[in-house]
């Protein structure tokens, strides 16, 4: 509907108004067509009507010329005649002999005869029963009655068919034209009702394209919008740059950050070689930044499972990600590192981040390492408290020295659980970040008869002298007693742990402003650079001679995280071989911290 | 009754051991071998209550140096795993070393929280592991089952 409404609306396109014309062409022909047609239907049935009419006057003029032509009264035949020729209105009457002489007619110029012979001629021209009719003259013989009914028109239907022939052909032809015109003014209407659309705020312009089964137009409109995308894209691009920097400014700031990063970027091709990367990328595969650029990657990975993993990121596509942990160097001592790569969103080559997770690694294998070391500590004494109650429940009879000898090792071995797990529970609440100190009095002279009572037994072990220099006179102080005991016995106990049968490790004991303990040994000793991070959380030194020690890695940090919590702080000093001194302090008037 | 640490003073101690050795000739005997004094002291009581013959150390190079004085090997070796100086596995390894001791049992206590490694065991020959905490019935069965009766006829 709304094509026709389109069609015979008013067009600025000269092709459209064709359209039109020929539309209009075509129905006028129609029309003409069907005139033509209602025209000679209407003819038809106007000679029917004649033919009948002749057909009943010559049936009501028979008896009456059947008399005349007896009693051979030519008048009375004529008079016949015309009576019959105004009663059917007809054109035209005649009465003719079978010679062709007329013995009556409407038109008296006509007739030729001047009398009725007493003998009819019999009839040469055969009636056809619609214009002319034989009429029998008893005893006589035949004569002819010619009808002309009015209105008789001469019909050449040969014209007629011509002109209805033309004109379908021309119908047809304008047809074929106007569906020929109307296709190649689709694209020209759809090019429209695009633009419509876009002046409505359609701005999907990739929407309006048209197929390029229209030919010529349609192409040349679909190159105009794609020219509009990218002017307009290119605009956008523009509006955003023009925002924030200069281009060249942008990226060498980018450039910048990428490479001050303390992650490894890498960016390679589709057979992983190196197109890019940062200076931190560069450290970890022990490469130059400008040397690597264009050789392979794999050829900068030591480690050969990491190699083979990563092998796969080669024309890899998609978003899977390979995450591969590769050690460098031998044994645990050597560097990890974790390569994470995922090729890019185009495909044709990947990118690449590498982490130094060595650190991590140490941290977990000690994590590992405290987590055995703390089952074993649990185990042994309830191995003890189990065996001497098993002992005391099978033998209620035995001597009371045998059962209190029994039940004072119970005591002792209870106690022992008892602090491994205070020591563990300070452990998890530092891990936590939720250590708190439960502040009371404590009696310094107690504290340090605990101590030398605790360690004695260790020390003589190991034949190791131990020895406390304590002032004449201790103060009491203001602090967590159970937190002091446990800095104080990983302290005492580390030295004595790590100083060889035979040494000495002396305690001296401060106490005026402030509260000092030094704890020296002859031991082995720290390395400087493993000095500041014995503090550190599942830290231990690297030294052969300690490896086959066990320990937790733990204490230490302990040890300083409880200090601290009372103001004070764990120091160390040391020379490689010869020992080492831990300095713990704590001020006596200084407000404490009640931090976690 | 005396509990007697390996601590070694050698002359006297082995002229000691061969004559109690001498005595002992029909008797079984356990090396017993841990740390923990309160343990060795515990368990050597009881197999002795039982008939037993038992020999304590405090670590995995005293059990050696005792191995080495006597003139036949203990019967079974109970030995704690995690010990200074010389540890269970390490004992182990070496008594399976030494032609006299090869074939003799080895009953390894372990406070590890997990078990020892299939090839630990291999390489050991240990084939009685008694996890911590452990109870001395427990043992004794395990014992028994291993050498038999303290005073079989010999």
């Amino acid at each position: 509907m709304r094509r026709l409404i389109r069609q015979f609306l008013p067009r600025h396109t000269s092709l459209v108004s064709g359209v039109l014309v020929m539309n209009t062409t075509i129905v006028a022909f129609a029309m003409a067509a069907l005139w033509f047609v209602v025209g000679r239907v209407r003819q038809d049935e106007a000679v029917l009507a004649g033919d009948r009419v002749a057909a009943i006057v010559a049936e009501i003029v028979r008896p009456d010329l059947e008399k005349a032509f007896a009693e051979r009264d030519l008048a009375g035949a004529r008079l016949s005649i015309a009576k019959a020729a105004h009663a059917g209105a007809l054109a035209g009457c005649r009465v003719s002999l079978g010679d062709g002489a007329v013995v009556a007619d409407l038109d008296a110029s006509a007739v030729t005869a001047r009398a009725i012979p007493a003998e009819l001629p019999p009839l040469t021209i055969e009636p056809d029963s619609r214009h002319s009719f034989a009429v029998d003259i008893p005893g006589k013989g035949k004569v002819l009655l010619t009808v002309e009914p009015s209105g008789s028109i001469a019909r050449s239907e040969w014209l007629e068919y011509g002109f209805g022939g033309v004109c379908l052909a021309v119908i047809a032809l304008l047809g074929v034209v106007s569906v020929r015109a109307q296709k190649r003014a689709m694209p020209v209407t759809m090019v429209q009702s695009a633009l419509g659309s876009i002046s409505g705020g359609e701005t999907e312009l990739a929407a309006l394209e048209l197929s390029d089964s229209y030919g010529g137009i349609a192409g040349a409109w679909n190159g105009l919008l794609r020219e509009l995308a990218t002017h307009r894209a290119r605009q956008r691009f523009d509006s955003v740059l023009t925002r924030r920097a200069e281009p060249g400014e942008r990226d060498e700031a980018a450039g910048k950050m990428v490479d001050s990063l303390w992650h490894g970027v890498v960016a390679v091709d589709e057979e992983l070689r190196i197109r890019y990367c940062n200076g931190a990328a560069a450290v970890f595969l022990s490469g130059t930044r400008d040397g690597l650029i264009g050789t392979p990657l794999l050829d900068r990975i030591e480690d050969a499972a990491a190699r083979e993993k990563l092998a796969k990121l080669a024309g890899a596509k998609g978003r899977g990600k390979i995450v591969v942990e590769s050690r460098a160097g031998e044994g645990d001592g050597g560097a990890v590192l974790r390569i994470s790569g995922r090729p890019t969103a185009a495909g044709g080559g990947a990118m690449l981040l590498i982490e130094d997770v060595t650190q991590q690694r140490v941290a977990d294998r000690s994590r590992n390492a405290f987590v055995e070391q703390a089952t074993h500590e649990l185990r042994t004494p309830l191995t003890n408290v189990r065996l001497y109650v098993e002992a005391l429940v099978e033998k209620p009879d035995a001597d009371i020295g045998t059962r209190s000898q029994h039940l004072n090792i119970i005591n002792q071995e209870v106690r022992r659980l008892e602090r491994i797990v205070g020591d563990m529970l300070s452990v998890s609440e530092i891990e936590a970040g939720t250590l708190k100190l439960a502040i009371h009095d404590v009696r310094l002279p107690a504290l340090f008869s605990d101590m030398e009572a605790e360690f004695a037994a260790p020390a003589r072990a190991k034949n190791i002298t131990l020895r406390f220099d304590l002032p004449p006179k201790l103060p009491t102080i203001v602090g967590d007693r159970d937190k002091l005991v446990l800095a104080l016995t990983n302290v005492i106990g580390n030295a004595i742990k790590y100083t060889p049968e035979g040494g000495s490790v002396k305690v001296g004991v401060k106490a005026d402003d402030s509260l000092v303990i030094d704890v020296a040994d002859s031991g082995i000793g720290i390395a400087a650079e493993d000095a500041d991070r014995i503090f550190d959380r599942f830290y231990r030194a690297k030294d052969p001679r300690v490896e086959k020690i066990v320990g937790t890695g733990l204490g230490l940090a302990l040890a300083r995280e409880v200090m601290r919590l009372h103001g004070g702080d764990v120091t160390v000093q040391s020379v490689p071989d010869r020992g080492s001194t831990f300095s713990i302090r704590m001020p006596l008037k200084a407000p404490l911290s009640m931090a976690a | 009754m005396t509990i007697r640490t390996g601590s070694v003073k050698p002359e006297g101690k082995r002229a000691d051991l061969r004559k109690r050795h001498a005595a002992i000739m029909s008797t079984k005997t356990l090396l017993i071998v841990d740390d923990e004094a309160c343990i060795t002291f515990m368990l050597a009581s009881r197999f002795r209550e039982l008939g037993y013959e038992v020999i304590t150390a405090g670590n995995g190079e005293e059990a050696m140096q005792i191995v080495r004085t006597l003139s036949d090997a203990p019967t079974a070796v109970i030995s704690d795993f995690q010990m200074p100086r010389k540890d269970g596995l390490q004992l182990a390894r070496e008594l399976r070393a030494d032609p006299r001791t090869s074939s003799t049992p080895v009953i390894m206590l372990t406070a590890r929280g997990h078990r020892l490694s299939p090839r630990e065991l291999q390489e050991t020959g240990i084939q009685h592991v008694m996890p911590k905490p452990f109870s001395a019935r427990e043992l004794q069965s395990m014992i028994l089952e291993v050498c038999g009766p303290a005073r079989e006829a010999a």
